[in-house]
This record gives structure tokens, sequence and C-alpha cells, in this order.
């Protein structure tokens, strides 16, 4: 697994960050917030550079500046994801494919070129000395630009796939990697998703009034709305024989996948939680588990007031009082709404709960609201020590994915 | 397991109903023109394959829901009805948990995006308007279709360039394979807009105007200057082959198999190498159990680029000579010729295939002047200038993206693709 968002570049860095409780959610600093609702998210704090070493590294007359902000954080966790199954510089890399998650892609580097453009156009009504925009950061425009870029980088084949499903994206691209992989058609995939922050999606959630001015709340009572984020996350998804004939560990079991849409409305959730219960469904009989298997669940946990009291009305009516008794938490009061990636760095934060027994805390929880009637895990880490843990996501467009890891045991 | 192919529509600038669509394949008729309705003069491409005629949206879309939809999103949700009415799927009484959705597309909802943008560069964070912005979302036509057409099953949005249709068509299969769904309906779309036609433009991407002579496109020919771009939709329903046929149902096509591999290559360069490609094809070829040689055609991805062209000459070649067909090579098919290039093209090429089958016709290609790269001394490629006689129902689909993506696909022509409405 490999990770960046604002918590830090690195994955042990990140998750003694998700365990200690500690907020990520600062002033934007890469474009101007004046008159936003909301002027904060968890924001990369220094870009990573270009990954080193994989099969190829740089390549001669290669021209950094095509690279997106959504390219450089994905490269890095890829990178990273690659190193941690021992796959970097394995011949296997050749026959490992990527599924890569997608939100507003390059939609940054597209952001400059238009401002840019919109000064030279300025400029020369002026009579000013001209600066051109540079066309290359036209390039990352297409969603699939950093999946190119990350198979191109580091020597994977096929079968290369980008999905956009925003914020389920990049658990979307773990499911399809996992059903591809139980299915025998992939032998490994790179799996996961990566976006960076832009003025669209700033403006957009802010023009909705889906933002909190604040740093977000999740299932508080006083939540006003999210926190963005941004980062990339990836896991390599693996068949056991596979990463036996490699000899390498696995972190943990994929057991399952649901995934469906809920043809309501493009933007509001279903607030019966109805249709979250019916994904959870799909996804534990996917996984061959009964609702009082699950030990943990780390929520989508938007805090927006519709979300929240969804996913939780969903968790009762799909486990039962089950769901009262077990761990629900969400990392995005720390990191923010990572979008594309968010999916990912959930899944990655699963799996490490499973791996260490700790559980993170969902800070800012102050005020129990009764539409959400169950155990955030309070501002506190807590070690139970799971077995069986879900992560589950809720899109614009009704999409909805829940993902099943069991902690692995030889 | 094959798929397959139970319902379909086209909006293309060569038509916009079956019958018309396939009347102008077989014809040859191109679609490249100048552009008409925004300005090109500070660009140096003029010329477009676009869609003129305009489209009764009423007709499926009620009113209130248009409002919010943007252009790609009228042109999906619009060929994913037709696709659905097609295959009767709502008489059938599918449930709609088992209904899926899979749509492709490069370039997404740029009209949003842009109409978003320019209120926000304009009047700043007040004038950024919250209707606008769900529709910029990429799988907003995706969760437009679902609504519309009551699909509750898995829904996903693909992106892969040039090969985002077959790259779609692959996983509705996956989907159907896996039992995730009891059809999939594959929507294919494109809406060109200024600011698409000028970003292409201004990285070269296009094909130039020079010396006065406008934009052509010439796949495999030494004329050949590199691509004009299209816009269009298409949409087919899936199905597995085996229920349609234990209910009697009529297929219009089959899907039986999928090749795919990676090149590497940088984001604007297309794959060079036709080695990648033929391995894969020859794999699928073995898996699913049909021989390249008995295709009718070769439904070509040739874009009149240099490197994309010359790449899948030397596949075809190869295909030709690894199946004995020197002497009678396949007859060669490039429809991006009429059609343009756009990132999800692949279907409505596929369906143009179809057409050409269910006339008993090679869908020709304005090709001129032979080029070394794409013509060899052992072996003359069939490129066919008029349209060409061919017999049988298969053929070969080839699919090739900028940043080294590859796809072939195996597919059949079952039974008339035209008529029935």
């Amino acid at each position: 697994m490999g990770a960046i968002c604002g918590l830090g570049d690195d994955l042990d860095v990140i998750w003694s960050g998700l365990v200690e409780g500690r907020c990520a959610i600062r002033p934007i600093t890469i474009f101007d917030v004046q008159g936003y609702r909301s002027q904060i998210a968890g924001e990369v704090s220094a870009l990573p550079p270009l990954p080193a070493g994989g099969a190829l590294g740089v390549q001669p007359g290669e021209n950094p500046k095509r690279l997106s902000r959504t390219d450089l954080l994905s490269l890095h966790a890829a990178a990273a994801a690659l190193r941690d199954a021992r796959l970097l510089e394995a011949p296997e890399i050749a026959q490992t494919g990527i599924i890569f998650g997608a939100g507003s892609g390059g939609m940054r580097s597209i952001e400059i070129y238009r401002r840019a453009a919109a000064r030279l156009a300025a400029d020369r009504a002026a009579a000013r000395p001209l600066h051109a925009p540079h066309p290359a950061l036209l390039v990352p425009y297409a969603l699939n630009t950093a999946a190119d870029f990350i198979a191109r980088w580091f020597g994977l084949g096929a079968p290369r796939r980008t999905v956009s499903t925003v914020c389920t994206s990049s658990t979307n691209a773990l499911g399809l990697a996992f059903r591809a992989v139980r299915a025998g058609r992939a032998r490994a995939i790179l799996a996961g998703g990566g976006d960076g922050l832009c003025e669209l999606t700033v403006a957009g959630f802010n023009a909705m009034r889906a933002v909190d001015p604040e740093p977000c709340r999740p299932f508080d009572r006083n939540r006003r709305g999210l926190s963005l984020g941004e980062g990339a996350a990836f896991l390599v998804v693996e068949s056991l024989e596979s990463a036996r004939a490699r000899s390498v560990e696995p972190l943990a079991e994929f057991l399952g996948y649901g995934h469906s849409t809920e043809a309501h409305h493009i933007t509001a959730p279903d607030t019966t939680g109805a249709e979250a219960a019916r994904t959870l469904a799909l996804a534990l009989a996917d996984a061959h588990i009964a609702p009082a298997d699950v030990d943990h669940v780390n929520a989508h946990g938007t805090a927006t007031p519709y979300n929240d009291v969804a996913e939780s009305r969903g968790l009762l009516l799909a486990l039962g009082e089950h769901a009262r008794q077990i761990p629900v938490c969400s990392i995005k009061a720390m990191i923010g709404h990572c979008l594309g990636a968010a999916g990912s760095l959930e899944a990655v934060a699963a799996v490490r709960s499973l791996q260490t027994g700790w559980i993170p805390p969902t800070i800012r929880y102050e005020t129990p609201d009764p539409d959400c009637p169950l155990d955030y895990v309070p501002n506190q880490a807590r070690r139970t020590k799971p077995r069986i843990a879900l992560t589950q996501n809720f899109a614009f467009g009704g999409n909805n994915a829940v993902l099943v890891f069991r902690r692995w045991e030889e | 397991m094959d798929a397959a192919i139970t319902g379909w529509s086209v909006l293309s600038p060569l038509g916009t109903t079956r019958e018309e669509f396939a009347r102008n394949v077989c014809a040859g008729r191109s679609a490249i023109a100048l552009i008409a309705n925004f300005d090109t003069s500070a660009l140096d491409s003029h010329c477009a394959a676009q869609l003129r005629a305009p489209l009764e949206y009423k007709r499926y879309i009620p009113a209130a829901h248009l409002r919010r939809m943007d252009g790609l999103s009228r042109l999906m949700v619009y060929a994913a009805c037709e696709a659905f009415n097609h295959a009767a799927v709502a008489a059938r009484g599918i449930p709609p948990e088992r209904r899926a959705v899979v749509v492709a597309s490069g370039m997404n909802h740029t009209e949003s995006i842009e109409q978003f943008y320019q209120s926000l560069l304009q009047e700043g964070p007040e004038g950024a308007n919250p209707i606008y912005f769900p529709a910029t979302i990429p799988n907003s036509a995706g969760g437009l279709i679902a609504i519309e057409l009551e699909c509750r099953g898995p829904n996903f949005t693909v992106t892969q360039k040039e090969t985002s249709a077959e790259a779609a068509l692959a996983l509705a299969a996956d989907l159907l394979e896996s039992n995730d769904a009891d059809i999939v309906l594959v929507v294919a779309g494109e809406a060109l807009t200024p600011v698409v036609f000028d970003g292409l433009s201004r990285v070269r991407a296009l094909c130039r105007a020079e010396r006065g002579r406008p934009e052509v496109m010439r796949p495999f020919s030494r004329e050949r200057r590199g691509f004009v771009i299209g816009e269009g939709a298409a949409a087919v329903v899936l199905e597995r082959a085996d229920t349609v046929e234990a209910d009697d149902r009529p297929i219009f096509g089959r899907l039986s198999g999928i090749a795919e591999c990676c090149q590497s290559t940088s984001p604007m360069k297309y794959p060079a190498d036709p080695q990648p490609l033929l391995r894969a094809i020859e794999a699928m070829s073995a898996e699913c159990g049909q021989d390249p040689a008995s295709a009718a055609f070769i439904n070509s991805a040739a874009n009149a680029t240099q490197t994309l062209d010359a790449c899948e000459a030397q596949i075809i070649r190869e295909i030709n000579k690894r199946s004995g067909r020197r002497g009678s090579p396949l007859p060669v098919a490039a429809v991006k010729a009429a059609i343009g290039e756009f990132c999800a093209g692949g279907l409505t090429r596929i369906l143009a295939a179809f057409a050409g089958l269910q006339a008993g016709v090679c869908p020709p290609l304005p090709y001129d002047a032979a080029d070394a790269d794409c013509e060899f001394d052992d072996l003359r490629l069939s490129y066919c200038s008029a349209p060409a006689a061919v017999a049988g129902t298969d053929f070969l689909h080839l699919a090739a993206a900028a940043g080294g993506h590859q796809m072939a696909l195996w597919l059949r022509s079952e039974r008339p693709a035209v008529g029935r409405n």
C-alpha cells in the first residue's frame, strides 16, 4: 500500500497521524480562496518530487510541466505501493495492470492555463508584454492521464482502466481490481485513486453550501458540511497464488465488493438509508459473511447533514442492532474529503486497522445526533483487534460502493 | 462467455437513425466539414465531423430534466433511451437492480465545466452557480441515465482516451460474466466544444489546414496529416448471449473476444510497436476460438496520424501473413475517415462495421496514395477506397489510444441490425 495526503507522504507517518487524531485541515495556499465560505482543506503541504527508479523512470525529453498535481500525488503513492508489494523492480510488474479512480483529474493544470490565457488577453488589450501559457498544461485534462503516467513510469501492463464515479472512484477501482483478480482475468493490479485540489471543486462545493467553514465534524449534531482534501492511495490487489509465488506476505484478504446506484437524485442521497443498506448487503453476500461478522466500518462520514444520517441508517438497516456494537470512524475529520482518492485512502486505513488492531478516531465529535446513533470512536483511537472491516463510500450520481477486508491469517 | 447486443442506437454526423447511419456508412460518405457554430479563425484547424441535425430530446427526456443537462448528457441520455427501447428492456420486466450502465467518454462534461469556470473567472466565488456544478462531474451522464431509465445496478464512467468505448465494453462484459447485472447499457459519447477544439489545436493534436487546403482525414495514405475531431454518441444493450438464445430473442451482434495491451508511450503519442497487440490478438483468438483469417474485414483504428497508421498497417500485414492470406488480404475499414476521431468513437465504429456487414460491404475509406509505412512489397494491403463486397459475419475491431493503450475485439453481426424499431 502507498498513500499521500495532508497528513504526510509516507504511510507510517499518515497512520500515526490518524491514530493520534491529528488534523491536516488548514488554510488553502495553492490558490486564492478569498470570498469562499470555506477556505480550508486537507492540502498536501509540499508536492513530492517525481519518483525515482521504476522500470522506466524519467524519459529523455520528458516535460514535467505535463504532470498535474493529481499526476504527481498519484505517482508518489503508486511508487510507494509498488515498493511495498516488492513489485517495483520485479519482472512481474509487466504483468501488473492498473485501475485508477479519478475525480477531478488534472483540473488544476487546466485552471492555471485558463487563468493565464485570460491574463494574456488582458495584456494583449493593454499592449503589455505577453506571456503565453504553456499548452502542455492542457494535456492532463483527460482523466486517464494519471493512469497513463503511472503505467509508463513503472512499466505496468494490462489491464489499464480509469473509472470515475467521483467520491466512489477509487472504491470502485479497488472493487473492479478485486473482481478481475478473483475471476482470474488478472494476476495483480495496482488499484486506487488520486485527486488534487482545484478551484472547480472548492468553488462547486462552496456554491452548493456543502462545506463547513471550520474543519468538519462527522456525525456530530452540529456538523455543517464537509472539508475538502487531496491525496492519493493505491493498493496492490494480487492473487494469493501470485503473492506466494513471489514470497510476499499479504497485508489483508480482500473479501468482497458491493456496488449499486440509487437512481434517485444526482446529488442528494436517499436519506432512508435503504439504498446504502442495499449496497452493503451486496458486499456482505459477495464476501459470504453475515452482518454479525463485521467488526469495524471505516465510514464515508463526510459531515454533511444528509450523508451522515443516510449512512448511519444504512448501517442499522443492513447490520441490525450489531451496527451499534462496532466502531464506525470517519478519517475525513482529519484529512478532509479527498474525493477520487477518498475510497482508497480509507481502504488503506481499514487495512492498517486490521493489521494493527487500532481504529482511528472521529475527531471533533462532541454532541451526539439522535439521527446518527452509532459508536463513532469519538476523539480517541481505540484498540479492538478487528477481524473484518468494511469501507463504504457514496457519490454524486447516486453511486454507492462497499469493500470488505479480512485480517490476514495464514 | 459471449455478450449479445440486443439493442442499439447511434447519434452520428452520418445519421441519427439506424437506417440513415447505415446508408451513409455503406456509401462511404464523410461528415467532415468546416465548423460553423464557433469561431476557429485564430487556430490552425477549422474542420470537424459535427452533429448538425437537431434532435427531438423531448421525445425521451422531460423538459424539466433537460434544463439541467448539458449537451453531452442530452446526447448520452437520448442514445441510452433509444437503445433501451430497441432492446425492449422495460417490456421484459428486468428488475432495476439488475440494470447496469457503463458510460464512456474521454473529454466528459467540458461544456458544463467551462460554463461554471467562466462564471467563476468573471464574477468570483459569488458568481459560481450551484446549479451548474453537478453537471461538471464526470459521471453525471451515467447518473442521469440511471434516473431516466431506472437503472439501479452498477454504474461506471470509463475514460481511456480513444479506447474509452472499447474499455467500457470490456467492463460491461465483465459485469455480465460476474453476474452483477442482467443487462448492461453501454453508452459512449463525446460533445465537441470550443474549449476542447481550442485545446487540441493548441497542443497540435489536430490535422491542420495547410497552404489553403482544408483538413482531411486520409488514413494509411501518403497524404495523411493527422486527425480531424468528431463527436456523437452510440449505445448498445449487452446481455449474456446464452440467456438471449435460451429466450429465443433477436441478437444483433455478438462480442466474443477481447484483447488488450499497453505500451509505454507519452500521453500524447500513439503506440508504435505492432508486436504487443499481435500477441494479445493471438491469445484472444486461442481463447475465443476465432481465426483472424476468417474475419470479413478489419475495422482499423487508423486516424491518419503517422505513427498509429504505420503501427496498424504492420499489425494488419502480420495478421494476413500469419493466416496465409498474402494473396487475398483482408479488406481494411477506417471509419474514422468519415466520423472523425473522438475518444468514445469506438462504439460508433463498431456499429458502422455492423452496418457494413449487413449490406455485405466493407465500409470504404478515402485512400488515395500509397505510403511506404503502410504498404509493403511482400503484401499489398486491401484498403477499400470504394464499397467492397465482403462475405462473412465476423470482424476484428482494433482500437488504440494516445498514451499506449490498445485493444482488439472480435465481433459478429448476427442478423439485420437495421429495420427493427
